[in-house]
């Protein structure tokens, strides 16, 4: 692993980006959000539209300081061989976190939409399965599937959100603007974090091959899912009412029953989530994929693929930890409290770190000038 | 590859030595023609076809002579006419008769006496050998060390007949046949173009078959046909029989299902392959040429696309979509929501679907394969079965799957209806090699429908189209121009745009020059310069 | 590659072996209940459903038409969660509830509290917010075994019952989403489900047929069609009152829900009537005396179906003056519907107090809505007109 090589466009970058949001919002994002924010949830995902900007602005900054390398690579460059592995590795627990908990989501969402008496291991197995073939196939077939379904993933998304607000009564969202200011800043940092979506660019950018348009891209993608949130979010509000919808357990699953398209296709959400599961599987699998090659890189291993089994053990094992959909919902509503937080610590420490080893000179061995 | 790119394709590229013909080592031919007659017999006397015809030149010194070939690969009319004749009856007439065979004699001989249009000339045993084995007549006199080769290849062959597995109703009408240089110039008829190159190979220890690499010189990406070169270096093999060899011997992954090499038996298509700087290979003895690189939207159009306008074909491109998403998909969205997602089947029409499988004792996905594969037998049957019986098998078919199994109580009716759109989906598909390894692929899937419901479904189309997207043909990869996406190549991938609007070659295949349409139509044109095109229509 | 291959078939052959137990139902191993009822019974509840029979669907009705398409019966169960649970063991199949379409309650159960069927039917996985609701007068058994002539699937006629009834104004929404939205915004289950009856046996025996020739089994009697009977009030998940189809309308008009009905105004010289096929509600804040002050603004227009006078042609002063009847009309139907939510029964079915917070937070804020409710004035503001006069100018 000296270099990375160039094996995606910025465009794929955005994509995968953009179904890292849209691809999991379905299970309990807009829950989250409406819970704490009420009607005014859009308030608070404009917020968080913000707040991801920023982080994506800082990403995108440290990255262009080694663009070939990755953050696992420069962390080491930057703090040596014991801290840069810690700092590495805290990455890998990152991602790793975040694709359990997506998986579990899976899980959990499938047994109590649509295959109730199907097990919770077979369910995750079946995905972990498809998520380690997507893994060893590696990131350019993933970008390239992704950037063939993210259209029609974006389509679902618009289908569902235009049927939703057909029906919607608007009177919902008043009285407007009332909402209290703690709430809006919990709200916003929460759905910050879900719009931040981890580090993906962070990780990504040195496979990138035109990596001038990466900022100007995934700009882009955190419009289009601000967007998408938002509409979900006032369809939800709109057409359930904004306590029905911090009630049920998965709201869009709710607003795609309710919202028949025509007259005869009115009990088609599982075209829907069919698609939405291709979504969850790139987002997982993009997530371990960096994972691997986290580990890959800080152990010295050759090949990121060593990873793959070891990876998709650890998650299936933590998968199973929460003991109830109760316990991994508020494990997730507290991830999503502190974790841009560790987004934004981490990436201060590299720009940081990167700025000073540029200073004295050590930057530029990195770069390999 | 990019030193390649660099450079013209001319250089760069090497042809495939021939494999040796004989194992020993070769030598050169003697003065003495009994020695070469001797050698020669030694190497192909042991066949009986093999005619060595003996005769004395028409001069002062009444030379020996011999002629070697092949009964029945050679024109005898050609024989007796431009070279027995002119040697033994009119050497002396045309004042030739007191030439031996220094060099002078040998030129002579050449330049008037033979009356051959295609003349060689060999110094070794093996080339002679070759020679014959490849229909070519040898002569050989007594006193020159050159044995001189004749091209009166001739054989028995099929005319040029309607290509029978791609029919169109518009478009021309010429098939390959069997013999490899008429095929050639099928496609030499319709290219005029200067830089339209053919280059000859010759593959296969025994079978010693000819093929050509045809490719538009100053248009096909160098890199691709010093791949391609490079891949063809590679077959080491006693005979090829058909093309199929060489695409299953060129192929980038060959435990894939799909198709990676296209074939055809229409000049047209290879044609239109060549301009879009693609590489044709031809190979001696099958009507079928092959077309690299090939990616999936090379396999779903038909040559008609373009011959029909396009608003039709745009309609009927997505209709072929359509039938190709039934053909894989239709059995296993039917076993995953009769026995999922009833919720999603009207209610009306669930218990219609109840009331029909009431009796039947297999489960849906049971069902569901046991139609499919007795479907895939009547299809297989059907292509084996003599000609005059073949419709009886249809009627068979018919009864058997249409209506005896329903009365019997093996299936429900609706299956019938899910199988009969399924096969006429599958059908629908232009390529066969697609269609084929299409309808494979749904029989995974309808376990993983009866395992998983839809989820098992996606699983499945996830699992595809990932292995889909990483394959690549010749370095393309496959799924392009939908992913990678490349929007210039969509505009006739994905609708058919009217002929006018694609002026650039696929980008996909890296041909050297982009743009195929240098002017605008008339149209565009006329547009630009303030719509005389509609003034004129209302003046008329 | 090729033990990838092998192992990739094992693990499939090995899912499917073991899967065809999981989530896997046979379309023809379910029991579809198309309409659900539950009573009150002195031993629990006791459950009325209507399952779909396949062989009714399959023959095309052609020929059999005099077959039923469903199968009803009722049982007795503990609780309504057992009783739901016990049905498999009741028809041998597994319930399937996704093509559930009516749940009628009886009145007792109503009286009893639906708390718990609520819940029930919004945590269920199979159950839409898509389906009705409606409670009986007397038994839901009664309402179940309806053998309707026109449509023959007696769910399919439910619906379409409760969905005309509900344009004209005669019945509240049905819908279980709405219901599920006044569960969850207002507080103690403030809500408004139609009412139905059967249609009664009319007692004239055709005099052709003598008694003796009568089947014994006939004489069980079922209903041909239902009636529909206005209003069921819900206070605290339980049944408090009842309102008749004319005080279903003035609250409907509040609610939005008409959208075509007759208006017949009776007058000395004959009846006005209006066909009113638009009708909307806004809630606005309009300035009063004392503050601003909620307001209902309801706005309607139809065409004029039968012109009362018989001398006198139409003019358009006649034309608005018949107007002003018209919306004195509405308002009437409207204020008396207030009356009895608010006096009666003092209970905020339409959802005046999440308009009034929705307008007027503070002025929400300010009132403790349980208390105020009864006493609330709600401003209103009826327009109506004639839009169009039928085929006749005159």
């Amino acid at each position: 692993m000296t270099k990375a090589t160039k094996q995606i466009s910025a465009r794929q970058l955005m994509f995968l980006k953009l179904t890292g949001i849209i691809g999991v919002l379905f299970f309990g994002a807009i829950r989250l959000v409406t819970g704490i924010a009420g009607a005014q949830g859009i308030m608070a995902i404009a917020g968080g539209a913000v707040l991801s900007m920023l982080i994506l602005y800082l990403a995108v900054s440290v990255a262009k300081m080694f663009p070939d390398h990755t953050p696992f690579e420069y962390a080491k460059l930057i703090y040596g061989r014991w801290l840069g592995s810690l700092i590495a590795l805290s990455l890998v627990v990152f991602n790793l976190l975040i694709g359990t908990m997506v998986l579990r989501d899976l899980g959990d969402f499938l047994i109590s939409a649509i295959l109730p008496e199907t097990p919770l291991s077979a369910n995750i197995a079946l995905m972990l399965g498809l998520v380690c073939f997507g893994v060893y196939l590696g990131l350019e077939s993933l970008a390239r599937f992704n950037e063939g379904f993210a259209p029609l993933i974006l389509l679902s998304w618009l289908i569902v959100i235009v049927a939703g607000l057909l029906r919607a009564d608007f009177g919902w969202l008043r009285p407007l603007l009332a909402v209290e200011p703690s709430q809006l800043m919990l709200s916003t940092l929460v759905s910050g974090s879900i719009i931040i979506d981890g580090l993906i660019v962070l990780l990504f950018f040195s496979f990138v091959k035109d990596q001038g348009s990466v900022l100007k891209y995934n700009t882009w993608a955190i419009i289009m899912a601000t967007v998408i949130m938002a509409g979900a979010q006032v369809a939800v509000v709109t057409s359930l009412s904004p306590n029905l919808a911090q009630t049920v357990l998965y709201p869009i699953l709710e607003l795609a029953r309710n919202t028949p398209l025509g007259a005869f296709l009115e009990r088609i959400e599982a075209l829907y989530l069919a698609v939405w599961i291709m979504g969850t599987f790139i987002k997982i699998a993009v997530l371990f994929y960096g994972s691997c090659l986290g580990l890959a890189t800080t152990t010295g291993v050759k090949n990121y693929r060593t990873f793959i089994i070891p990876i998709a053990a650890l998650s299936f094992y933590f998968s199973f930890q929460a003991d109830n959909i109760v316990q991994s919902s508020l494990f997730e509503a507290m991830f999503h409290h502190y974790a841009p937080f560790y987004e934004a610590g981490l990436l201060l420490l590299l720009l940081l770190g990167g700025l000073w080893v540029g200073k004295t000179g050590r930057g530029r061995i990195a770069r390999g000038t | 590859m990019q030193k390649n790119r660099e450079k013209g394709a001319d250089q760069a590229l090497k042809l495939p030595p021939p494999h040796p013909i004989m194992d020993e080592k070769d030598q050169p031919l003697g003065a003495n023609i009994g020695e070469n007659l001797a050698l020669l017999k030694q190497k192909l006397g042991g066949s009986d076809d093999v005619v060595f015809r003996e005769f004395k030149l028409d001069n002062a010194s009444e030379l020996p002579a011999v002629v070697v070939f092949i009964d029945g690969l050679t024109n005898k009319d050609h024989l007796q006419r431009d070279l027995l004749a002119p040697l033994m009856l009119f050497a002396r007439q045309t004042g030739h008769a007191e030439w031996g065979m220094g060099r002078r004699g040998f030129a002579a001989l050449k330049n008037h006496l033979l009356t051959l249009v295609e003349i060689k000339e060999a110094s070794t045993l093996r080339e002679c050998v070759e020679a014959v084995l490849a229909a070519d007549a040898v002569l050989l006199i007594h006193g020159s060390e050159q044995a001189i080769l004749l091209g009166v290849k001739t054989w028995e062959h099929r005319g040029i007949m309607e290509p029978t597995s791609e029919r169109t109703v518009r478009g021309p009408k010429d098939g390959f046949n069997e013999l490899f240089k008429s095929n050639i110039a099928l496609v030499r008829r319709r290219i005029k173009s200067p830089y339209l190159r053919v280059k000859y190979a010759r593959i296969g220890r025994r079978t010693q078959t000819d093929i050509a690499i045809l490719y538009e010189d100053n248009l096909t990406d160098p890199a691709l046909v010093a791949e391609v070169y490079r891949r063809l270096q590679y077959i080491d093999v006693d005979g090829i029989l058909d093309s199929g060899y060489i695409e299953q011997y060129i192929e980038d992954s060959p435990y894939s299902p799909f198709p990676q090499v296209q074939y055809t038996e229409r000049p047209d298509r290879v044609a239109a392959a060549l301009l879009e700087g693609r590489v044709a290979i031809m190979v001696d003895g099958t009507p079928f040429a092959l077309m690299v690189p090939a990616i999936m939207s090379n396999f779903l159009p038909t040559p008609e696309d373009h011959y029909e306008r396009w608003t039709l074909m745009t309609g009927v491109r997505w209709i072929r979509t359509i039938s190709l998403l039934i053909g894989v998909l239709l059995p296993a969205l039917y076993v995953a929501i009769t026995t999922f997602h009833h919720e999603m089947i009207p209610r009306h029409l669930v218990i219609a679907i109840a009331a029909a499988r009431v009796g039947v004792p297999f489960p849906a996905m049971v069902e569901a394969l046991i139609m499919e594969i007795t479907f895939e037998l009547l299809r297989e049957g059907g292509i084996r079965i003599p000609g005059p019986i073949g419709p009886t098998i249809g009627i068979v078919g018919g009864i058997i799957i249409g209506q005896a199994a329903v009365t019997a109580g093996l299936v429900s009716p609706i299956m019938v209806v899910v199988v009969a759109l399924t096969a006429i989906g599958s059908f629908a598909v232009p390529s066969f090699n697609v269609g084929l390894s299409l309808r494979l692929l749904r029989f995974p899937l309808i376990l993983l429908a009866g395992a998983f419901g839809l989820y098992g479904v996606v699983s499945g189309i996830i699992v595809i189209l990932m292995h889909a997207v990483s394959l690549k043909s010749f370095g393309i990869p496959y799924l392009s121009p939908i992913a990678p996406s490349n929007l210039a190549s969509m505009k006739d991938t994905l609708v058919r745009a009217p002929l006018w609007m694609l002026t650039m070659r696929p980008q996909i295949f890296h041909p050297r020059q982009g743009r195929r349409i240098n002017k605008p139509s008339f149209i565009q044109h006329d547009h630009e310069r303030g719509g005389r095109h509609d003034e004129g229509n209302e003046t008329d | 590659m090729v033990r990838k291959a092998a192992i990739m078939l094992l693990l499939a052959v090995l899912l499917i072996l073991h899967t065809s137990c999981w989530s896997s139902r046979e379309v023809e191993s379910l029991a579809f209940v198309m309409a659900l009822g539950v009573d009150a019974d002195e031993n629990g509840v006791r459950l009325t459903v209507q399952v779909a029979l396949p062989a009714g669907g399959a023959g095309g009705g052609g020929g059999q038409g005099a077959e039923r398409p469903v199968w009803v019966t009722s049982f007795t169960a503990p609780s309504l969660t057992e009783g739901i649970f016990n049905m498999p063991a009741l028809f041998g199949r597994e319930p399937f509830l996704g093509h559930l379409q009516v749940v009628i309650m009886g009145q007792d159960f109503a009286k009893d509290g639906i708390h718990q069927l609520l819940d029930f039917l919004a945590r269920e996985r199979q159950v839409r917010d898509t389906i009705r609701l409606a409670v009986a007068v007397d038994k839901a058994e009664d309402i179940l075994l309806v053998e309707p002539k026109v449509v023959q699937m007696p769910a399919d006629y439910m619906v379409e019952l409760l969905k005309q009834g509900e344009r004209t104004g005669m019945i509240p929404p049905s819908e279980f989403l709405r219901t599920r939205q006044a569960w969850h915004n207002r507080p103690r289950l403030q809500i408004i489900l139609p009412l139905l009856q059967p249609l009664e046996e009319t007692e004239e025996e055709s005099p052709a047929v003598a008694p003796e020739e009568k089947p014994p089994a006939e004489a069980e009697k079922k209903p041909e069609a239902l009636l529909l009977k206005g209003s069921a009030v819900f206070r605290d998940d339980r049944l408090v009152g009842l309102l008749d189809t004319t005080e279903s309308r003035g609250l409907a008009w509040l609610m939005g829900s008409v959208k075509n009905t007759i208006i017949s105004i009776p007058r000395e010289e004959g009846a006005i009537t209006q066909h009113a096929n638009f009708a909307s509600v806004k809630f606005r804040m309009r300035k009063a005396a004392n503050g601003a002050r909620l307001t209902a603004v309801v706005s309607q227009d139809g065409n004029l179906t039968q012109w009362p006078l018989r001398e006198q042609g139409i003019t358009y002063p006649l034309l608005k003056q018949f107007e002003r009847v018209l919306v004195q009309q509405i308002e009437t139907e409207i204020r008396a519907s207030l009356k009895a939510i608010q006096e009666v029964y003092q209970v905020d079915v339409i959802g005046i107090g999440e308009q009034l917070r929705r307008h007027a937070p503070e002025q929400f804020a300010a009132l403790k809505w349980e208390e105020a409710f009864p006493h609330f004035v709600l401003a209103l503001e009826v327009r109506a007109s004639f839009r169009r006069i039928g085929l006749v100018f005159r």
